[in-house]
């Protein structure tokens, strides 16, 4: 797997790579990496980086069409006169449906660093 | 000296590190664990074989000579109880077990472990500890707040240093070895003297201490000696070595 190495520090490195579509990034010892190299095998060990948000997603409450129907209903778009009377509001239905979500990634990704600084 | 052991990522008490070992291993690898419940270990032996898991220990054999390196993923740092890597070759620095303050037990003995030994301070449930015969240098960490300990076992190693207070707390601790390592004479004095404190503590058991052998200072005379003339009066002589 061809891999962009980010940094190095200590003998660890922390490497960025895309698999089966998705971007990943990882440490892992720098000795593996042979000209941006690494093989799958080895690969295999890297400790993923940063916080898994889809922990977070997949766990926490999932924003749903009602949810986004309810914020508008809040917004006062309540009928299609409603909706051409007042576009924006449609835009603010729908961020302050997932602002809830975002707040709860943040305290997550808190909850998540401070352990990494505390326990490390 | 390269330094390529990734110690750590923490996520929801999910917690992966990486061993590596010498370039000419060729052994089995034979790691153990235990948990306080239900929870697995599970390994990646980084060959391409594959991945396993288990309640207790794993046995896996390469098919060649090199470098290993090995991941542990604990489901739940505060569930594990021991972990034992003994005389499997390890190299380089050893992963910190900071977080695991369920520890029980520690092995890592007999390995090629250099640099600095982790921190155990939220360890305070630990009363076994056993790295000897490594090449770990520097401070011997603080096991003040491990006020459980039975055995400590580092002698064989470079320790240099000694975080004053250390053993002044240890009411059980029974087995002391820091023999055969790079402590000076303030250390040996700073040690004896914590170990006589510990006599006030209540239920002090006899403890076996060993500070002699290759590259460790003698006590200083008059304190350094003083203080283990009054262990050897509570615990026998026998039972205090010194150079």
């Amino acid at each position: 797997m061809i891999v962009q190495i980010i940094n190095v520090e200590q003998g660890r490195a922390l490497i960025q790579y895309e698999s089966d579509g998705y971007l990943h990034r990882g440490i892992v010892p720098e000795e593996i990496i042979i000209d941006n190299v690494v093989d799958d095998t080895l690969l295999s060990l890297a400790i993923p980086y940063g916080v898994d948000w889809e922990f977070v997603m997949g766990s926490s409450r999932t924003i749903t069409w009602k949810d986004i129907a309810n914020c508008l209903r809040k917004a006062g778009i309540w009928t299609l006169v409603d909706l051409r009377m007042n576009p924006q509001a449609v835009l603010g239905a729908i961020q302050t449906a997932y602002r809830l979500d975002a707040q709860m990634m943040r305290a997550y990704g808190e909850q998540f660093e401070k352990e990494l600084k505390d326990n490390g | 000296m390269p330094n390529p052991i990734i110690n750590r990522i923490i996520r929801n008490k999910r917690y992966e590190f990486i061993i590596a070992t010498d370039a000419d291993h060729t052994a089995s690898f034979d790691p153990s664990w235990t948990f306080s419940d239900s929870s697995l270990m599970t390994v990646n032996w980084g060959d391409g074989t594959a991945i396993e898991s288990h309640a207790t220990a794993l046995t896996h054999t390469y098919a060649g000579v090199g470098r290993k390196y090995v991941k542990f993923t604990c489901p739940d740092w505060t569930k594990l109880t021991a972990f034992d890597i003994n005389t499997d070759e390890c190299r380089f620095s050893l992963p910190s077990f900071g977080a695991f303050t369920g520890l029980l037990t520690f092995n890592a003995h007999v390995n090629l472990f250099a640099g600095v030994l982790p921190s155990f301070s939220k360890c305070t449930v630990m009363t076994y500890c056993r790295v000897r015969n490594n090449s770990f240098s520097s401070d011997i960490p603080s096991f003040a707040a491990c006020t459980l300990l039975t055995t400590i076992s580092f002698g064989t190693n470079a320790f240099s240093g000694y975080v004053a207070g250390c053993f002044a707390t240890q009411a059980s601790l029974s087995t002391l070895n820091l023999g055969t390592n790079s402590l000076p004479v303030a250390s040996i004095d700073a040690i004896l003297a914590d170990l006589v404190t510990s006599l006030g503590l209540g239920g002090r058991v006899v403890c076996a201490v060993t500070l002699d052998g290759v590259g460790n200072a003698a006590p200083s005379n008059p304190a350094g000696l003083a203080s283990k003339a009054a262990l050897v009066a509570a615990w026998g002589a026998g039972n205090v070595t010194t150079n």
